[in-house]
């Protein structure tokens, strides 16, 4: 009778468990438990309580898991464990006139490098700002904000945001012309180029738009309202090209792709 | 799409769009704020981890700068499947 009854238990453990696994139901083992990366001991919030805040890592496969805790609050999300990479966590105070920190978070993707900003209100956490950067450049404090660079093909775009009163939000800063300059690492920060054929080009501030087949020019400034680039040939004469026009039919010895 | 080499005739020369991709097909990912491109080859070695590759990727900046990588990975980094595009020439 015993035996007959623990055999009813197994089977019926077994009918469970293929109900879970052909339900589709994801299943973590013991053996895959988090496994604490990193700590900091830090006021968030502003209080003049500090927080304790775990970084977290668990999963074996190629994408894997990371929690970040502070108490009863927690923020996760995958990344890319091929390489061996693990995401980072870092204090930062993008407002110095304020009490309050945030955490960037340095998250490893397959492509690049993901970035995170976590701000600490009312025992949550906010996801403040999500960045990808193909060079790893993490974001940067800049005032009461944070400064980010975007790969446009041939130089970064820098988007600033400004954080609110309240510590709550980033707020995209609006600007149309934003100043060409090639990464911090190149041999010039001007982009120069040479005319592969002649340019005619929309009226700017010069008088003559028209830059003969193989004259050097400088790619200026960029407007983002009109998707357009500012171009000055080495003789003065300037004008607008539209983004979808600039390449290396048209300007070559730009460094594109890096 | 058209490139600047010489032996490249505007208007004739093209990558268009296929659903199954074959050696030297290109993928592209796009997630409206980044996007990555590799080039598709079935025997493109094993990936880092010892698993069969099958595309060529400028995968990881804070790693290798050139190397055998896999689909499912960039599915799952831009939560959607790749476009695949063949060089070709228009006849």
């Amino acid at each position: 009778m015993k035996v007959r009854r623990q055999i009813v238990v197994a089977v019926s453990l077994l009918v469970a468990l293929g109900v879970v696994l052909l339900s589709g139901v994801t299943i973590y083992s013991a053996n895959d438990p988090a496994i604490e990366s990193a700590r900091l001991t830090a006021d968030l919030d502003g209080d003049t309580k500090p927080e304790n805040i775990i970084l977290s890592l668990s999963g074996t496969e190629d994408f894997r898991r990371y929690t970040v805790q502070a108490g009863h609050a927690s923020f996760d999300g995958k990344y890319f464990a091929v390489s061996g990479d693990r995401p980072k966590m870092k204090l930062i105070r993008i407002d110095s006139s304020k009490t309050q920190n945030q955490l960037l978070l340095t998250i490893p993707s397959p492509v690049d490098c993901g970035y995170v900003i976590l701000a600490f209100y009312q025992d949550n956490f906010l996801n403040l700002l999500e960045h990808n950067s193909k060079n790893c450049e993490e974001p940067q404090v800049v005032g009461n904000g944070v400064e980010t660079l975007s790969w446009l093909g041939f130089w970064d775009i820098p988007k600033r945001y400004k954080l609110n009163q309240q510590g709550t939000k980033l707020n995209l800063t609006v600007q149309t012309i934003y100043p060409v300059k090639l990464r911090h690492n190149a041999s010039v920060s001007e982009a120069v180029g040479i005319a592969a054929e002649t340019l005619n080009l929309k009226p700017a501030h010069c008088k003559n738009t028209t830059i003969p087949k193989g004259d050097r020019l400088v790619v200026k400034s960029y407007d983002q309202s009109k998707d357009r680039y500012l171009l000055e040939g080495l003789g003065g004469n300037c004008g607008w090209l539209p983004e979808s026009e600039l390449h290396p039919n048209t300007v070559d010895g730009l460094p594109w792709a890096g | 799409m058209t490139g600047n080499d010489d032996s490249f005739v505007k208007g004739k020369h093209f990558f268009k769009q296929v659903n199954q991709p074959q050696a030297g097909d290109i993928g592209w990912w796009h997630n409206g704020q980044s996007g990555h491109m590799v080039i598709y080859d079935v025997d493109a070695g094993k990936t880092e981890n010892g698993l069969q590759a099958n595309v060529w990727s400028a995968s990881n900046p804070t790693g290798r700068a050139f190397g055998p990588g896999r689909i499912d990975w960039y599915d799952k980094q831009y939560n959607a499947p790749a476009k695949w595009f063949r060089y070709w020439i228009s006849p």
